[in-house]
């Protein structure tokens, strides 16, 4: 069973993906921010990360840096789901290691759900010759 | 002195150098009442002029005082001749001093260039512009919580014709403090306003494509699954309508970085046409693609944006066309890529054809009888700006109303 660890603050959009996750038969544990996203990781080993950009306490950006640079983490493939259309957040977050950039608002919850799925097999078979096209990001 | 006093002095030396002749002449009496008068005349022009001087001196300093932006006169020394209120005004916060008026002259510009550092180094540049003989401009120079732009100009003076002297350097410093700020915010709207309206437009339209999806079952009356149908289909508009307006924008302030490649335009145009075959055969008209398209010389631009552009000018066709077909053709000549859409859509009479690259404008510009289910009017116009900025052009070639439509754009050879 996939699980995942979803960081995300806003619950309209949180609830929305943890059903979406349910009723596709993942696993999912939230987190409300970066803070509490690091926490989490401590007890539950997620097969991905959703990982929102804007949130209090700890933005995303700066956890996608938390967990590249530690050992335990830095394997697990982020995603980063947001609706922040600035080409130089998009940059940032590819420099420091997102697997993928999802804009919600261009995205169905099923989408998300067949990129997660995409992520997860590139990353089980990391010579698979077909190459992993990223959903298109306007910026 | 008093001429009278003058006057005085000259009879009494009058009289020594005649010895003691004590009495004048008549005629001699008159002349010195002449010399008397004429040094009264000459006493009350000397004053009217002063009067004069003084007046339009003190206008061209409250002149000086009067306008917004700084002002110093710098002679070719050069050194402080003339400021005005206002320079002393925004310097203010760092001289400390009370603001006085514009005709003393107390400041040095060495003052000025310490106040002004490290931003800028005020002397250097008015030496710089004298020898130069050159206008120097600084578009932002941060002072304290201030933004200044300064603007110096050497200023000469015509002495024979075509013989110019210098005589001096103007530094004008402008406090554009408020216009940064206001730039600023409209920037931070820009972001803010995309994420804050995409944010609940994204729970709407998931929440309803999540009932689509997993609850149809549950959805047995016809019009309760319309309903969520409706208002999916509203969020997915909304979005796009929010995503054409922050495109807009950020086109137009140039906050948009084309990320130019070199591509077949065939590839595009084939996405494109996948994409929206299935709403052409919906709508039963045929969607074809000419095959000269995959001959066509590879193109240098942003692959995303131009796909945009085609996306738009062939949805734009698929909008307004209710039978036959719709053709995407394409040639090259002159270092160009020509890219032709041809509709047999309702087409435009020839009036609105002037309005159709225009930002907000449909073909038609009655405000009422806008076909708001059609858009907002900024597809064309967001086109535009991005085919311009990839160093092509765009444009309608003719339309017809009830027969159809050719929109065309070109975009530059890529170079290998």
């Amino acid at each position: 069973m996939t699980k995942i660890l979803l960081v995300e603050d806003d619950p309209v959009i949180y609830r929305m993906y943890q059903k979406a996750f349910k009723l596709e038969g993942f696993t999912t544990e939230l987190a409300k921010d970066g803070l509490e996203g690091l926490d989490k990781l401590k007890t539950f080993e997620p097969d991905i990360i959703l990982l929102d950009i804007m949130m209090p306490k700890m933005n995303g950006v700066e956890m996608l840096e938390k967990l590249k640079a530690e050992l335990k983490t830095k394997n697990i493939p982020v995603v980063v789901l947001t609706n922040v259309s600035d080409p130089g957040v998009t940059h940032e977050v590819f420099g420091k290691g997102a697997s993928m950039i999802i804009v919600k608002s261009e995205t169905e919850p099923d989408q998300v759900i067949g990129w997660i799925n995409s992520v997860l097999n590139k990353n089980k078979n990391p010579d698979s010759s077909s190459p992993l096209e990223q959903p298109q990001v306007l910026e | 002195m008093n001429p009278m006093h003058y006057h005085k002095l000259l009879i009494e030396q009058i009289q020594k150098s005649l010895g003691s002749t004590p009495s004048l002449t008549p005629e001699f009496q008159a002349l010195l009442e002449q010399i008397n008068n004429s040094y009264h005349e000459f006493e009350a022009d000397v004053a009217h002029r002063t009067e004069q001087l003084i007046a339009s001196t003190s206008r061209a300093y409250s002149f000086l005082d009067s306008i917004k932006m700084g002002f110093i006169m710098c002679d070719v020394n050069p050194e402080v001749v003339l400021t005005n209120l206002s320079m002393k005004h925004i310097l203010a916060t760092r001289t400390g001093s009370d603001v006085t008026h514009a005709a003393d002259t107390e400041w040095k510009l060495e003052t000025v260039d310490v106040i002004l550092r490290p931003a800028i180094e005020l002397k250097n540049l008015v030496v710089n512009s004298l020898t130069t003989n050159q206008p120097i401009e600084c578009k932002e120079v941060n002072f304290g919580i201030k933004v200044l732009r300064i603007f110096i100009a050497p200023m000469v003076n015509e002495v024979n014709k075509g013989e110019n002297q210098k005589i001096g350097v103007v530094i004008l410093v402008e406090d554009i403090t408020e216009q940064k700020v206001l730039e600023r915010s409209k920037d931070e709207f820009l972001s803010i306003a995309s994420h804050e309206l995409r944010t609940p437009l994204t729970a709407i339209r998931g929440n309803t494509a999540l009932i689509k999806k997993y609850f149809a079952s549950k959805l047995e009356d016809k019009d309760m699954a319309e309903m969520i149908d409706d208002i999916h289909t509203s969020s997915v508009r909304l979005i796009n309508i929010v995503n054409d307006f922050l495109d807009a924008s950020a086109l137009e302030q140039g906050k948009i970085i084309m990320k130019p490649e070199v591509f077949a335009l065939d590839e595009v145009v084939s996405d494109v046409v996948r994409e929206l075959d299935h709403l052409c055969k919906e709508k039963g008209i045929s969607l074809i693609r000419d095959t000269a398209i995959a001959s066509l010389p590879k193109v240098t631009a942003d692959k995303q944006r131009i796909k945009q552009v085609i996306y738009n000018l062939v949805g734009n066709a698929v909008k307004f066309t209710e039978k036959g077909s719709i053709s995407i053709s394409g040639h090259s000549a002159e270092q160009l890529v020509f890219i032709t859409v041809t509709d047999t859509g309702r087409g435009m009479s020839e009036d609105s054809h002037r309005l159709l690259f225009r930002k907000f404008q449909q073909a038609g510009g009655n405000m009422l009888t806008r076909d708001t289910t059609k858009g907002t009017g900024l597809g064309l116009y967001i086109s535009k700006l991005i085919v311009e900025l990839s160093g092509g052009k765009i444009g309608l070639v003719s339309s017809e109303p009830g027969k159809g439509s050719v929109f065309q754009f070109s975009l530059p050879i890529a170079k290998i």
